[in-house]
């Protein structure tokens, strides 16, 4: 997604210094990191080491997406049966992937840059913060706020659509619900949340019990806030 | 005995390790591993609804999500028996191609440039090349404007869904594109040359080169199963003649087509449809004696070079005459099926197949990436070219593996169901 804001890498590029890169970087060093972004899920012992590594390193640690922040779209494997790998590989293969969880399960994290993808104009602030040694503040509006300063007509109350921006993280600018798509939920759920009185919403509208679990178990399924509720569903 | 190993192969998009073994300048063992967490998508697909589909199976890659967006789409379609309008398909086709001149474009300019200048990344190059590298960006840009103006985000699209689009572009925004294509004509050009003029190490081997076909036009959104050995089958048929493997060392599986290793991408697709090309494409192939088939791997950089030109001509002739109507998806009834489709994509033919139940739930899922029908060709490619480099430096040796692998722009992800290397000299 870094390479995708092209007409702002130049000065990004300028600016930070990459030491460790190996999508685009042939050399690569581990050493100190002022800013360490990390990208994925973590599924296995050896990441957890990695990260562990990664973290004493680094002066900030920056969950970057939403596979970093909840374990993402691979998380919907963590509340399917054990038989899934043998499904996928055939019994050949020993299983590579134990859990899929976000990073600040297993360090701490300083900041969190949600969504899937990333939002670019969030990681151009957030890079900029950086440059004075400052964390971003956390941004803790619905994407509800966003789309009704669109003036966006409302998914949920008038088109009877699954939508989840009533409690899910903004800062998107609601992307998705302007272009006729109920919000998926991808930045994860609020802190203030108010998660059963989705629920019910979803109940009145007809929707069946998985038709339910199914939204929640997406992109943040093993988020705090949505463990409770897929335990009680 | 010596041993190479790259660990962590780098500018790839994923992750792997290549581990080679030396004896009496022979390789005694070479294993590709592809070591990125298993992701089991297919698995968990199993259960989901089918308007969520695409939505999911976009998530397998952040480069090439468009390719499993629309693929995944487009099962899902023929699985509920929707057809989509004529605008829709056009549409779709001017994602498709945005996405490959995406991928090909960071491939070309952020992964594969480097290695031919000398340098260890594009960043380094910004100060020498500046004019090179900026290049490449404002394609990139141009490219992913495309994905963004019609899907309405340049990566993971949203707008297209089942039977149309859930908001359709502006003409205006359409005009305005149509333009910028135009002007970027001459940045195309000059990639191509660049990428030509580059010399490549000599090493060739034969094999099968499989693409979709059509008669109709340059097949990357439909066609048949075609190889330059004479493979031709429905696409609908590829579990027939395309075989899985699991391996021990890799959560990646390994392609067979008809029990060989075979080739797809760029150089696959120009080898079975170069009469299809655009013009502009074809003439720098005559003017620059290029020779397709072509069992150079080396070859793929030049070869989606050359399809940049042939996509930017064929976006903006679908431009030039698309004059945009509102309408709204197709309606269509939830029922059980099973729908498959195939696309040419970035790195090759990506394959989508969906059983769904009366509820409209997937009860089966096979997707097969583009990267796991390369990875045999690609071991069977280094376990040739590296005896022909032996007497090379160590260092040497790594970079031109690297570079071999490199050129087939494997994306790990993708596959991964992962590229480090290991050179073992006994």
């Amino acid at each position: 997604m870094l390479l995708n804001v092209e007409k702002a890498l130049g000065n990004i590029f300028s600016k930070l210094d990459f030491v460790y890169f190996p999508l685009i970087k042939r050399e690569n060093e581990l050493k100190k990191y002022d800013f360490c972004f990390i990208e994925g899920a973590v599924t296995n012992k050896e990441q957890v080491k990695l990260i562990k590594h990664l973290r004493k390193k680094s002066r900030f640690v920056v969950a970057f997406g939403t596979c970093a922040t909840y374990g993402g779209i691979a998380s919907i494997q963590d509340f399917e049966n054990e038989t899934l790998a043998e499904e996928v590989y055939g019994s050949k293969i020993s299983r590579i992937s134990d859990t899929v969880q976000g990073i600040g399960n297993y360090i701490n994290v300083d900041y969190y840059m949600r969504g899937c993808p990333v939002i670019k104009d969030e990681l151009l602030k957030t890079i900029d913060f950086f440059e004075q040694m400052k964390i971003p503040p956390d941004y803790e509006l619905p994407v509800c706020v966003e789309c009704r300063k669109k003036g966006n007509r409302c998914l949920l109350a008038v088109d009877h659509l699954p939508c989840m921006g009533a409690i899910t993280y903004g800062g998107c600018d609601a992307l998705c619900t302007s272009q006729g798509i109920p919000c998926q939920g991808c930045r994860g759920p609020l802190p203030s949340a108010n998660v059963d009185a989705r629920v019910k919403v979803f109940e009145k509208f007809g929707m069946s019990k998985e038709d339910i679990r199914r939204r929640f178990i997406k992109f943040a399924g093993t988020s705090k806030k949505f463990r409770r509720i897929l335990k009680e569903l | 005995m010596s041993i190479i190993k790259l660990d962590h192969i780098t500018k790839i998009e994923g992750h792997a390790n290549l581990y080679v073994k030396i004896q009496n300048d022979k390789v005694k063992e070479l294993r590709l591993e592809a070591v990125e967490g298993a992701r089991y998508f297919e698995g968990f697909l199993k259960g989901r609804k089918y308007d969520e589909v695409h939505h999911i199976a976009s998530r397998i890659c952040g480069v090439c999500s468009q390719s499993h967006l629309l693929c995944a789409l487009k099962a899902i379609e023929n699985a509920l028996g929707v057809k989509v309008s004529e605008q829709t398909t056009r549409l779709r086709k001017l994602i498709l191609m945005g996405s490959i001149l995406q991928s090909h474009l960071l491939h070309l300019y952020f992964l594969a440039l480097p290695d031919y200048f000398g340098f260890e990344s594009a960043l380094a190059m910004t100060k020498s090349h500046k004019d090179t590298v900026l290049r490449g960006l404002k394609l990139k840009k141009l490219a992913n404007d495309i994905c963004t103006i019609i899907g309405g985000r340049d990566v993971h699209c949203i707008t297209p869904i089942i039977g149309g689009f859930s908001k359709l572009p502006t003409q205006k925004a359409l005009n305005k594109l149509l333009e910028r294509l135009k002007e970027s004509r001459q940045d195309v050009i000059k990639t191509a040359k660049l990428f030509i003029s580059f010399k490549n190490p000599s090493f060739a081997r034969k094999k099968d080169l499989v693409s979709l076909k059509s008669d109709k036009e340059y097949a990357l959104w439909e066609g048949h199963i075609a190889s330059i050995d004479g493979i031709s089958v429905p696409f609908s048929e590829y579990h027939k003649h395309l075989q899985e493997q699991s391996v021990k060392y890799s959560s990646a599986k390994f392609v067979t087509l008809n029990n060989n290793s075979f080739m797809v991408g760029a150089v696959a697709r120009i080898s079975n449809n170069k009469d299809k090309l655009t013009k502009s494409a074809r003439n720098i192939i005559q003017k620059n004696k290029l020779t397709f088939p072509c069992d150079s791997p080396f070859m793929n950089n030049v070869a989606q070079a050359i399809e940049l030109m042939h996509l930017t001509d064929t976006c903006i002739a679908l431009l030039e005459d698309l004059k945009l109507v509102t309408e709204d998806p197709v309606k269509y009834n939830v029922k059980a099926g099973t729908g498959i489709a195939a696309l040419e994509v970035p790195r090759g033919t990506v394959y989508h197949e969906y059983e769904l139940n009366g509820v409209g739930e997937v009860v089966r899922a096979n997707i097969i990436s583009p990267t796991t029908q390369n990875l045999l060709s690609i071991e069977e490619d280094v376990k040739q070219f590296l005896p022909t480099i032996l007497k090379k430096h160590k260092q040497r040796i790594i970079l031109d593996l690297e570079k071999l692998i490199r050129a087939y722009d494997p994306c790990i992800s993708c596959s991964a169901h992962f590229l480090e290397v290991e050179l073992d000299y006994v």
